[in-house]
């Protein structure tokens, strides 16, 4: 090919821009990728709290039995270690098979005799979420209080500030449902969110709270 | 003025992912073209991008930035990475008819068919991918969002054939006998 030829100088310069660009490209990319680890936010998310676990914001539940408690009592009351999920309860795709799996993980905690070192919190982001609404979601899952509670948030501020912590995004979709991401979230016996695992990973995400209880305080 | 409709209109634009990556990002970078003559580039800066060689890289690496959904999801959330968004693509806009003028045919060729190729394997990946890549949008969105980097990447690379026929059209060399292996009669 034949370029036209250009002075030394403009080439050199241009060399330089050209280092200059890629080198601040690649920090770019590098940055947006969670060091080239994740292009999904979900992914980040979860490498993010793996490596600084999260403390989380003041939050009032209230319960299935009509109860207001503070989330940090709850989470820290007894102390075992939490998996939270998060649902609606007129969900009809995702949560269905997170309650499903909840359910199947609950009578594996009983089998393994573990109900005093890790349980489960199901908090509901859906307004709409009474405690009637819980009870009977509860009903049907067949939820057993001492392992499994479930939870709504009935301040509008507090649980939007509780799901941007958990990192939890709810995104309204046609028919009256919601679109989320949805995951086990490990939350240890200080309170701190400490590990995300996938949906589709019950079983790690039972071992990995095991594995927690079982360490030292 | 554009910019003003796309600042303007950013709340429906970025609802969907369709819309923010291949109505919003385009139509900004549109926008610094048609901004270049208010922006005033000291003409001094052609030293620094012979042949266009550093804006085409520049565009590589913005246009692969903001086609990893987390980026595109952060220019939702944060205001900085918005700004960045806002300023890098019309940035881009203003410097890139300087430099597609300056620039040879095949230094054209190649980052347009590194540029297209990277958009239709992310596009590929956007409709092929069974989970959500972004917690923001709906998965049918990014299924049609990745259909539609494809689309563009095909238009883009033929766009510039188009564009470019008269450098194909008649070769400056006497046409050579047909290659090794291939029989004419």
């Amino acid at each position: 090919m034949n370029l036209p030829h250009s002075n030394s100088s403009g080439s050199r310069a241009t060399l330089l821009a050209v280092l200059a660009i890629m080198l601040a490209g690649s920090g770019a990319l590098y940055y947006g990728s969670s060091g080239f680890r994740a292009i999904s936010t979900e992914a980040a998310r979860r490498i993010e709290v793996a490596e600084r676990p999260l403390r989380l914001p003041p939050a009032t539940l209230y319960g299935a039995d009509g109860a207001a408690r503070l989330l940090a009592d709850e989470l820290s009351r007894d102390g075992r270690v939490t998996l939270v999920t998060f649902i609606y309860a007129r969900c009809q795709s995702v949560c269905r098979v997170v309650g499903t799996e909840l359910q199947q993980m609950q009578e594996e905690i009983h089998a393994r005799g573990a109900a005093d070192k890790v349980r489960l919190v199901t908090i509901s982001f859906d307004p709409r979420d009474d405690a009637r609404a819980l009870t009977r979601y509860g009903h049907m899952m067949k939820s057993d209080p001492d392992v499994w509670r479930l939870y709504g948030i009935p301040l509008d501020a507090e649980r939007r500030r509780l799901l941007d912590a958990f990192g939890v995004i709810v995104v309204p979709a046609p028919l009256g449902e919601f679109e989320h991401n949805a995951a086990f979230h490990v939350v240890d016996r200080g309170g701190r969110l400490v590990r995300i695992l996938d949906y589709t990973e019950p079983g790690t995400a039972l071992d990995d709270a095991l594995a927690r209880a079982a360490e030292k305080t | 003025m554009l910019l003003g409709v796309l600042l303007a209109t950013r709340a429906p634009l970025e609802a969907s992912m369709l819309r923010h990556m291949l109505v919003q990002l385009p139509l900004l970078v549109l926008c610094g073209a048609l901004l270049r003559p208010w922006l005033r580039l000291p003409p001094g800066l052609a030293r620094w991008d012979v042949q266009g060689l550093t804006t085409f890289t520049a565009t590589a690496f913005v246009t692969t930035y903001w086609m990893i959904p987390r980026a595109l999801e952060q220019a939702l959330f944060q205001p900085l990475a918005a700004a960045a968004k806002f300023a890098s693509l019309l940035l881009l806009g203003a410097a890139l008819p300087g430099a597609l003028r300056r620039a040879h045919v095949v230094v054209q060729l190649f980052y347009v068919a590194n540029i297209c190729a990277m958009m239709a394997i992310a596009g590929m990946l956007y409709r092929e991918l069974p989970q959500r890549l972004c917690n923001a949008y709906l998965l049918d969105d990014q299924t049609v969002t990745g259909t539609a980097l494809v689309a563009l990447a095909l238009a883009l690379g033929v766009a510039w054939c188009i564009g470019n026929a008269r450098h194909f059209s008649d070769p400056p060399e006497p046409p050579q006998r047909s290659g090794p292996g291939r029989i004419r009669d």
